[in-house]
């Protein structure tokens, strides 16, 4: 197999295939402003809301960081996790609590917590990438994924999300941009709906006031 | 040539009059239907923004080698390879070459095509690599030794009962567990296996050239965990897989999400533009793509079947097809079934071979209604026809039915003087086996049109 022959014989057979000679391609251009029902600034938060809760995603939204570790420690304390996982220092340090460990108990933790990216309001998405200290396993390993990030970190679409990782990451992109949205869910067996097939099997968001 | 054709007809007819599977299929579809008329509704002018995704697909199409080569630069870049495959065989050898370097003794797979479409498992396993299923459709089918029924719900025709079964002798665990239990089973049985892998293999939903990167959808988490553990990712995609830009994906993640499954955009939706950086915690050293030609450049070469490659392999077009749903996914014989299978498979595979799929159709146009990209399918399935007929792909005594049939409508005389029991003797004659057991042929009434229109012309002027 001679691999510079395959892609310069496939880039020919194209090139031939589409016999272009003076024809213009026919595509305008693709306006997104009115396709769907766009967020507005105000009612961002309250949309990520309402789309979490129809995804079965519970959104805690508190005033600041105290309220935060508050209401973090009574929810791992009614869901009696054990061992919460946190590989990034400085949340770690916040949340001080002993459970609290690094990446060596992932193979028996109960729940991972992590930061985000972004959030996007239109779709209840949350964005991470691997560019972030959680990398690529941690987050879809563990049965329950927990989600901190400031309300300065919603954005309305997609589109924006990704315009904001463009500037964020000039140099280079992370090698893994993730967009979350809802539970690891299957209807595999007579599109019965079946909750956290290989990812987490619950998520939880905490978004603190600025 | 005659045998594929023999084998889908009788399949077609055994599968249509099969109730059991019927009821299955009306019960799936059913589900698939309420929840894309839910997901629909995030649309504010949903044909606007097909048309708006036909167009980039154009413009990806249209520019198809800038884009891969713009592709390929910026996948480099980014620390990734690039392997070129004319066909099937070069895509093999290619996989085949990395997990030799590797020394690889176990692969882990998210859902992908293509990589039925070049009977990967099949090569694989002969070379002595085991290769696992992961996304739980494909496992299912992987453990009944089964091939996908559809592009995106691969075990659509399965019950529950027959799941649970299978997960018994299989796997050994207690008969007659639920959905919710037997999902926990592969979540158990999977989770050592993407560990242990030494490669991951998905396919691709969108390549992005300017970025450099591929695009995952999925829902149930395994395209990550294949992404995340194993030390080498290969991702293997069709050439027409292009989007100019990521930026487009604001559009084609949720269309493919709404047509696919009814959802406003699916749970995991991964971009991935390379292997691990040096400062990332963890991820695959090495990221490979093949891009895979495979027949596509010959559909591409047609004007008339171009528009097939701007497919976003959503399953819509499955989803509303009275034949697909009728006869199942098994019985078309190809790796895509449906009417965008009908479309392209003898593009890739051979007129003669599948050029029968193309009469498989009422062209009630509920495919082309759907479509997310506008692909104008039962137009397409029209052109296959004519295409096969030219290429002389029809039976001896069609053709001789038609001689007739045309010979006798163009004859006044013949028309008149064969009376109605004449006409009905030709048209079984001729016919009989192509209208199908089912319906009854049709009587003609015993004297033309053209003698009783004379004679009631003579009455009125009397």
């Amino acid at each position: 197999m001679n691999q510079l022959h395959a892609k310069e014989n496939i880039i020919e057979k194209i090139k031939q295939g589409l016999n272009r000679s003076g024809k213009n391609d026919s595509s305008h251009e693709v306006g997104l402003q009115s396709i769907y029902f766009n967020v507005n600034d105000l009612e961002s938060v309250d949309q990520f809301i309402t789309e979490n809760s129809l995804l079965g995603v519970q959104v805690y939204r508190c005033k600041n960081d105290n309220e935060f570790i508050e209401a973090f420690r009574n929810v791992s304390k009614s869901k009696a996790w054990k061992s919460v996982v946190c590989v990034n220092p400085g949340l770690k340090k916040r949340l001080g609590s002993p459970i609290i460990y690094d990446r060596g108990a992932m193979y028996s933790m109960d729940a991972v917590i992590t930061e985000c990216e972004y959030f996007v309001a239109r779709t209840g998405t949350v964005v991470m990438s691997s560019a972030q200290p959680s990398g690529r396993v941690l987050p879809v390993y563990s049965p329950v994924h927990v989600i901190v990030g400031h309300e300065n970190q919603m954005v309305n679409s997609i589109s924006e999300a990704l315009e904001d990782i463009k500037r964020q990451y000039l140099k280079e992109y992370p090698s893994a941009l993730y967009f979350l949205t809802g539970v690891s869910s299957t209807g595999d067996i007579e599109k019965t709906l079946v909750k956290g097939v290989h990812g987490p099997k619950e998520v939880y968001i905490f978004l603190i006031e600025d | 040539m005659r045998t594929i054709q023999g084998k889908f007809h009788r399949e077609s007819q055994s599968k249509a009059e099969d109730l059991e599977h019927r009821r299955m299929m009306n019960h799936a579809l059913n589900q698939s239907e309420i929840a894309f008329q839910n997901g629909k509704q995030q649309f504010q002018n949903l044909d606007k923004a097909k048309e708006d995704a036909q167009s980039v697909k154009e413009k990806a199409t249209i520019h198809l080698d800038r884009y891969l080569l713009e592709f390929e630069d910026r996948f480099t870049k980014n620390g990734g390879k690039v392997i070129w495959a004319r066909d099937g065989k070069e895509a093999l050898e290619a996989v085949w070459k990395i997990c030799a370097e590797k020394k690889a003794k176990k692969i882990v797979k998210s859902k992908s095509m293509v990589t039925e479409e070049i009977h990967l498992n099949a090569f694989l396993q002969k070379k002595d690599i085991e290769v696992i299923e992961t996304d739980l459709g494909e496992y299912i089918q992987q453990l009944s030794e089964e091939p996908p029924y559809h592009i995106v719900a691969p075990s659509i025709h399965k019950s529950k009962e027959e799941v649970a079964q299978l997960f018994h002798e299989k796997l050994g665990v207690r008969p007659h567990l639920g959905p919710e239990e037997l999902t926990m089973v592969a979540r158990r049985q999977l989770r050592t296996e993407f560990q242990e892998a030494d490669i991951g293999i998905t396919g691709v939903n969108f390549l992005l050239s300017d970025i450099g990167g591929v695009a995952i959808t999925e829902n149930e988490g395994n395209a990550r965990m294949v992404t995340a553990f194993p030390n080498t990712h290969i991702a293997i995609t069709g050439i027409e897989k292009v989007l100019p830009s990521a930026k487009d994906l604001e559009l084609f993640w949720p269309l493919l999400a709404t047509h696919g499954s009814g959802q406003k955009v699916t749970v995991y939706n991964s971009i991935f533009t390379g292997p691990k950086h040096r400062n990332e915690t963890d991820g695959p050293e090495d990221m490979y793509v093949i891009l895979l030609d495979n027949g596509r450049t010959n559909i591409l070469s047609d004007p008339e079947m171009r528009e097939s490659l701007h497919c976003i392999r959503c399953g819509a077009c499955l989803n509303v097809c009275p034949v697909y749903k009728n006869i199942g996914g098994h019985t078309y014989n190809t790796v895509y079934g449906g009417p965008i299978g009908s479309v392209i498979t003898p593009h890739l595979s051979g007129m003669k071979e599948y050029g029968h799929l193309s009469h498989a159709s009422s062209l009630c146009g509920a495919c082309t209604e759907v479509c997310p990209v506008k692909i104008n399918l039962h137009e397409l399935l029209l052109k296959n026809r004519r295409k096969s007929v030219e290429q002389k792909n029809t039976f001896r005594l069609e053709k001789f039915s038609w001689y007739i049939w045309k010979r006798s409508m163009l004859s006044r005389r013949m028309l008149n003087t064969a009376n109605g029991n004449t006409k009905e003797r030709m048209f079984r004659y001729l016919f009989k086996k192509s209208w199908g057991e089912n319906r009854a042929i049709p009587t003609f009434p015993k004297k033309s049109f053209n003698e009783q229109w004379k004679e009631r012309n003579s009455k009125i002027e009397k």
